[in-house]
């Protein structure tokens, strides 16, 4: 078939885009309606809290991911310095994923509970007052800056919207209990955000009435790679979803 | 573009009068790298997991068994990079700890092998468990075998560690009293 034939007939080329660009949707999407046997079933796996959801809006603006990593590949210099390897299952509330491609700095992954909040704090103000030779900027302002709250809730509700199970009515409300236990479910109600963000500002020792910026990054950085209890599972237990 | 020499093919028709496209085709020779990694494609489905499929799951390929062991039992599987981690992690380690407990019998001071180990090891494992805390650094002038017990008094790392490992981490303060910065 010649370049005219096609190029010149608008219907013929109609038809061909079409079948080109469904060729290319259907590879990306069909996957999908198999993903139940890809996705690990484990358990303790949750969406992000009122405050860690904010924390990870942050990591975003400031655009962590463009040095630093969230994914632990399988492979043995990965296991034996970050430990295990990520789960699909780890990223299924995140939209959209920091999987990031790119290490200058260390990967995040499974930093969550490796060092005390205080140290989070000054390394993120001072980063080569404990890491000699890190390349990463200083990051004071956050510090200082006070937290955008007042968005929260939108923000939740737009996760919502794709299939995150923060949630606004009874029923919603009534699968969360059932399926992450009353103090979760309460953490993703949407009526009850306020509340829940002072006391969870209050947990790590900042002021509800004043939040930081601080604040929420350091409570993302203290719960990623956390919710899986690997211990729980037999060592090969991942390797039949692959 | 008067520097081309040869006369190029244009598409063969025109738009609006006098709008013509230059055809150059890439070179045989790329074209058939381009086919030949169809053929990649073709073979890596057959072999490898690929396919997703209602029932099964998945495709998971055939001639791609791999063995791992897990507590000591050995498991079959077909080949992921999940399942030759493990078998590379267990092959791994037997040969470590070989290698590990043969230089643990010999005298650790002059031992220069054993402390280039301890030194890496405990490097990572101080960055990992320690530093965060311990920042002004540890008591100083002690014996092997005082670090080895202030370690596990001071915490329960004996239910974690082994004795040789905490020894190897003793032998690393006891060379390097200051070592109390994060390295990348």
């Amino acid at each position: 078939m010649k370049h005219e034939q096609v190029e010149a007939h608008a219907g013929l080329l109609s038809v061909f885009t079409l079948l080109a660009l469904s060729v290319g949707g259907i590879v990306e999407i069909v996957p999908l309606f198999f993903i139940e046997k890809t996705v690990e079933s484990v358990a303790g796996v949750r969406p992000y809290t009122p405050l860690e959801l904010l924390g990870r809006d942050l990591y975003q603006r400031e655009g962590c991911y463009v040095c630093h990593s969230q994914m632990v590949r399988p492979r043995q210099e990965d296991w034996l310095r970050y430990g295990h390897y990520s789960l699909a299952a780890e990223s299924q509330y995140d939209h959209p994923a920091q999987w990031g491609s790119r290490r200058v700095g260390p990967d995040l992954a499974r930093v969550g509970g490796k060092f005390p909040n205080s140290w989070h704090v000054q390394h993120l103000i001072s980063p080569r007052s404990l890491v000699r030779r890190s390349s990463m900027p200083s990051y004071d302002w956050i510090q200082k800056t006070p937290l955008e709250t007042s968005d929260v809730a939108d923000r939740m509700r737009a996760l919502a919207r794709v299939g995150v199970p923060y949630t606004e009515d009874a029923s919603g409300y009534e699968a969360n209990l059932k399926k992450f236990g009353i103090s979760i479910a309460q953490l993703f109600d949407i009526r009850r955000v306020r509340e829940n963000l002072a006391a969870e500002v209050k947990e790590i020792h900042g002021n509800p009435e004043h939040p930081t910026e601080m604040n929420a990054l350091v409570a993302y950085l203290q719960m990623l790679g956390s919710l899986v209890q690997f211990g729980k599972y037999e060592e090969d237990y991942f390797v039949r979803f692959r | 573009m008067s520097n081309i020499s040869r006369v190029v093919q244009t598409t063969g028709y025109t738009w609006d009068g006098d709008l013509q496209e230059f055809n150059n085709p890439i070179s045989k020779k790329w074209k058939k790298g381009f086919y030949a990694t169809w053929v990649c494609a073709f073979f890596y489905w057959i072999l490898y997991p690929a396919w997703p499929f209602p029932g099964i799951g998945y495709t998971t390929g055939v001639l791609n068994r791999i063995h791992y062991y897990v507590q000591e039992e050995q498991v079959t599987s077909h080949w992921n990079s999940r399942a030759w981690l493990l078998s590379v992690l267990e092959k791994k380690s037997v040969l470590r700890q070989q290698e590990y407990f043969q230089q643990m019998e010999l005298p650790a001071e002059k031992n220069q092998k054993l402390l280039a180990f301890s030194s890496s090891f405990s490097k990572v494992f101080l960055q990992d468990h320690c530093l965060s805390c311990h920042l002004e650094g540890w008591h100083q002038g002690l014996t092997l075998e005082e670090i080895q017990r202030a370690i596990v008094q001071r915490h329960p790392w004996n239910l974690r560690l082994s004795n040789s490992e905490i020894k190897t981490v003793a032998l690393y303060l006891q060379h390097n009293p200051k070592a109390t910065q994060f390295e990348d």
